[in-house]
């Protein structure tokens, strides 16, 4: 049990580090929208860096700043929850509901996702996709690549959280304040 | 009876999904854990494919990600963070305190119009609220103001960040009802201003009849000389002025796309925070960290919400919505939009506009684009409609931000409220509000040009 907390927690922290400098990628894509829109105002475009590299950087930058913070917010419990109805509900019960959640709907859900993802990501790698647009971005895979990868981050979140519930509702006593769960403090 | 399960299967799957939403699971794993389950059922009943969850990736990646429009969203959250914390409303609501100081219900009248400046420069609640009950709340208590009237004004005027633009809710309706995001923040300023006013008329009223709610400064606040006025006025009115035009006048002129605009705002939020000496690594660290959980809080239910309508419409979805409001004999426009606009409140009481945006919206677009309102919007078709059924599912949604028990505002508020304030005080507080927002509302519903005319006059509608 010592061991099934330390490995959620070892989880935890490489997301939190992952997230943490994915994070950056906001002041990244400032810049880079600040730049695009400056250059094109003044009529002067860096050779290879015109307009529409540039704006698909930008939604390639938005698509990693999301993709690398799901499996995060589920640890700290940033995903909304409509929890009026089990506000007053005791912690062992809500670990139970938590535990058939992570089982019933996360895990199946992480892992379609993730399979067709792959065949998604698989086929632009193989085929070396192109941008849509002859002026655009080559490497279509890598932000395909990334919601694989967001998606196989969020699976170890909800691994993580797993670990977490099975500690606290079969582990002994001592470990149960340190295995805490998102969505074990009601309300929000 | 297995064909008439395998026809009726999405009937089923709402149904699970209304009980699944309730046991406090995440709505984003709930709305696709449960897609998920219904496919695999669909799969043995024979009416669903396998291969057709290979959807959910190209819907994904075209919807979402590959989505300049959407950039939007992030810049704007990112901006409104950064703006949250950078001092700047300190000095904007004691300019305004000031200014208000002989008006009946000054302190208050001052807040509702910083929630309504402080609106056009963010697109979020979570932020205006938590940042108005920060600076509003405490010079409220300590003039003893009635403590629910204290609550519903700040309520009220953080819920408007949301409404009025730039808005993170209109780039979001505007992408999936396919009505341009400009259109939508120029048809969405006089509704808010429309509130706006009729928040602080209610609430000059109030302290005209009721002295005791709404006790007056004292007379010795503010700047001691007119040099000292204007300096001041200056502080406090330059940034968030710069910010507004900065974003709303480069979408209105037509100079920057939103996603431009955001991006340039969130710049100049960062310029601010660094002016005020608030952009130390540390906060900028805690500013990505709380603007990355709202925005990956935002887009995991995008996901569940994209993989659930379509499994809803795989499995006949449509059709039984069609079926179901021929049923209750709504087959007007009038009616289907007075429908549409009652659930919307009702589900207002349990969930946030994400959910309600993401899960109505698809499932009703095909009927409301079908629909035909004709003189009473004048010219444009269809795209008019959809602009002003937008409004006014923001101002509706707005009231979901404060109707309990599960108003999203109303928890950021009890999150920074003092203990002396109770969940009660809050609940009455919002009352009023709630019921001037529904008259906004009616207003809207009756006189369209409300929204309608500032796009027409910036050549958005044509």
């Amino acid at each position: 049990m010592d061991r099934l907390l330390w490995a959620s927690k070892a989880i935890e922290r490489l997301l939190h580090a992952i997230s943490m400098a994915a994070g950056w990628l906001f002041v990244v894509c400032t810049v880079v929208i600040l730049f695009d829109v400056l250059t094109r105002k003044f009529g002067y475009q860096i050779p290879q860096m015109g307009s529409t590299r540039l704006q698909e950087l930008e939604w390639h930058l938005h698509t990693a700043l999301f993709c690398f913070w799901l499996g995060t917010a589920y640890i700290r419990n940033a995903h909304v929850r409509i929890d009026i109805l089990v506000a007053n509900t005791a912690p062992r019960r809500l670990a139970w509901i938590e535990f058939i959640g992570v089982l019933g709907l996360a895990l199946p859900y992480c892992l379609v996702a993730i399979y067709f993802s792959y065949d998604f990501f698989h086929t632009a790698w193989r085929f070396n996709e192109y941008s849509d647009s002859a002026t655009g971005l080559p490497w279509r895979w890598i932000p395909k690549g990334m919601i694989s990868i967001g998606l196989i981050l969020l699976l170890a979140a909800v691994v993580s959280v797993g670990l977490r519930l099975a500690v606290y509702l079969w582990g002994p006593q001592r470990l149960r304040a340190a295995a805490a769960f998102p969505g074990a403090k009601a309300g929000r | 009876m297995i064909a008439w399960v395998g026809q009726h299967l999405s009937v089923f799957l709402f149904v699970l999904l209304a009980v699944a939403l309730f046991t406090g699971y995440p709505v984003a794993f709930v709305l696709g854990g449960i897609a998920i389950f219904f496919g695999a059922i669909g799969i043995a009943f024979g009416v669903f494919e396998p291969m057709m969850f290979f959807n959910l990736l190209p819907r994904v990646w075209g919807g979402i990600a590959a989505n300049p429009i959407l950039v939007a969203v992030p810049m704007f959250i990112f901006m409104g963070t950064v703006l949250e914390r950078s001092g700047v409303a300190n000095d904007l609501l004691h300019a305004l305190q000031v200014l208000t100081r002989r008006v009946p219900g000054g302190l208050a009248m001052s807040v509702t119009l910083m929630g309504t400046i402080m609106a056009a420069t963010t697109g979020i609640v979570g932020a205006s609220v938590v940042m108005l009950t920060l600076v509003a709340l405490p010079p409220m208590m300590q003039r003893g103001y009635q403590k629910e009237l204290a609550v519903g004004t700040i309520a009220s005027a953080g819920t408007l960040g949301i409404l009025i633009p730039p808005s993170i809710m209109l780039v979001i309706m505007g992408d999936l009802l396919q009505v341009s995001v400009g259109t939508l923040f120029a048809a969405a300023v006089m509704p808010g201003l429309l509130l706006s006013i009729l928040y602080l008329a209610y609430i000059c009223t109030l302290s005209f009849l009721k002295p005791g709610v709404a006790p007056p400064l004292p007379p010795e606040i503010g700047p001691k000389s007119a040099r000292e006025f204007w300096v001041m006025i200056g502080k406090s009115f330059v940034p968030p002025t710069f910010l507004i035009v900065l974003v709303l006048g480069s979408i209105f002129g037509g100079w920057a796309t939103p996603t431009e605009a955001a991006g340039v705002g969130a710049a100049g939020a960062l310029v601010l925070a660094w002016f005020n000496g608030k952009l130390s690594l540390k906060a900028l660290n805690s500013m990505i960290e709380s603007a990355a959980l709202t925005n990956a809080l935002v887009f995991f239910i995008f996901f569940g919400a994209t993989l659930f309508a379509f499994v809803f419409r795989a499995l006949g979805g449509d059709d039984i919505v069609t079926e179901v409001l021929k049923a209750l004999g709504l087959d007007t426009g009038w009616e289907i939009l007075l429908f549409v606009m009652a659930l919307v409140f009702v589900l207002g009481f349990f969930f946030d506009w994400i959910e309600i945006c993401l899960i109505v919206l698809p499932i009703f677009a095909p009927v409301l684009k079908g629909i035909d309102f004709g003189p009473h919007l004048g010219e444009g078709g269809v795209i008019v409609f959809l602009a002003w059924f937008i409004i006014l599912m923001s101002v509706n949604l707005q009231t979901s931000f404060l109707t309990p028990p599960f108003g999203f505002t109303l928890f950021y508020m009890k999150g920074t409220v003092p203990p002396s304030i109770t969940m009660a005080h809050i609940y009455r507080g919002i009352v009023p509000f709630v019921i001037i927002q529904m008259a906004g509302l009616a207003l809207l519903l009756a006189a369209p040009e409300l929204a309608l005319w500032l796009p027409r006059k910036v050549g958005f509608l044509q």
